[in-house]
């Protein structure tokens, strides 16, 4: 109800300031026609000169070229920055696979497999290597 | 009181209501026209973004003049551009109408006219009739019909030009109301672009004196 009120006043409004909006239009075209017979003349012009009006102006092709460096600037580092990545990904599965692997001693097997008590006793701990109990 | 002494027939409010409902429907009916003109505008609009979206990436300019000079001249060229076919429709009714008088010698020739123009396809009606009543001139009843649209064999050159015309005429105005929106936008974007502004964002809340 009330969006249908807001464009009933719109309406309103629209209609009261319709002279003014018809006023700027018209002037507005005038200002357009004299425009065109101006670009016209400059069409025909540049047309002898060798330049097309369909052509891009020198600052839109300044604007690309810059636009364009920049996106190359922005390939070459990302394409630097994934190859960092890579080699410090390469690097990091070097290191660990270079990393000494946990070793389980024999006679812990040994002891484990011949022994079937549970080892909550302090006496009953493994002992080390060259260790005596 | 003077309201309620007003005492109205059945007949009478039912043409009230209907006057109102009428009275509405227009206004609205305008409402809607106007936003429909309104989104077409912010439609043509958007494409000076993409007319200026590689110089506002380039950052080519340094200040807000030299980019809404370089808007505007973009923009000239586009209207001419795009503005090349009605303007000829409507220079080749020029022409045609200046032939059309050179020929038949009839130089105050007016195409809208009712005789031989493009008025005989439409209904001509008289004035409305009036009464003087208690001093005051009012409408007295419906207007007669003085001619009932009918095809004029004189008035061919007519049907042709006028409606060439009108078609040339509101061509050239839809692009001249995509060159001022087109304006419009590349002026809204210098400001966005190169006034700085100092607050950006809403002020802080006050805050509440600590007892």
């Amino acid at each position: 109800m009330l969006s249908f009120l807001k464009v009933f006043a719109r309406g309103i409004i629209v209609t009261l300031l319709l002279p003014i909006i018809v006023l700027v239009l018209a002037c507005y075209m005038v200002y357009c026609l004299v425009l065109f017979v101006v670009m016209f003349f400059k069409a025909v012009i540049g047309f002898f000169k060798g330049n097309n009006i369909n052509a891009d102006l020198p600052e839109d092709l300044e604007a690309r070229r810059i636009v364009l460096e920049k996106e190359k600037t922005d390939t070459q580092a990302k394409d630097m920055l994934s190859m960092m990545y890579q080699g410090m990904a390469q690097g990091m599965a070097q290191a660990a696979l270079n990393q000494p692997q946990p070793q389980v001693r024999p006679d812990v097997i040994d002891y484990l497999s011949n022994e079937e008590e549970t080892l909550t006793d302090e006496s009953k701990e493994i002992p080390y290597e060259g260790e005596e109990r | 009181m003077i309201l309620a002494a007003i005492k109205l027939s059945e007949n009478t409010k039912k043409a009230l209501i209907i006057f109102f409902l009428i009275f509405i429907i227009i206004f609205v009916l305008i409402g809607y026209i106007s936003l429909a003109i309104e989104g077409a505008m912010k439609k043509q609009g958007s494409k000076a973004d993409a007319m200026l979206s590689n110089v506002v990436q380039a950052e080519l300019f340094d200040n807000e003049k030299k980019f809404r000079r370089f808007g505007i001249k973009k923009n000239a060229r586009v209207f001419y551009v795009e503005s090349r076919i009605p303007f000829l429709i409507i220079l080749g009714c020029g022409l045609a109408y200046l032939l059309y008088c050179l020929f038949t010698a009839k130089w105050g020739y007016n195409p809208f006219n009712k005789t031989d123009g493009f008025a005989t396809l439409f209904y001509e009606f008289s004035e409305w009739p009036k009464e003087k009543f208690f001093g005051i001139k009012l409408i007295s009843g419906w207007p007669s019909v003085l001619s009932k649209p009918h095809f004029e064999v004189a008035a061919i050159f007519s049907y042709i030009l006028v409606p060439a015309l009108i078609v040339g005429v509101v061509w050239f105005l839809i692009y001249v109301l995509a060159y001022i929106s087109r304006s419009i936008r590349i002026r809204k974007i210098a400001r966005s672009i190169y006034r700085k502004k100092l607050v950006t964002e809403e002020p802080a809340s006050p805050v509440t004196p600590q007892q």
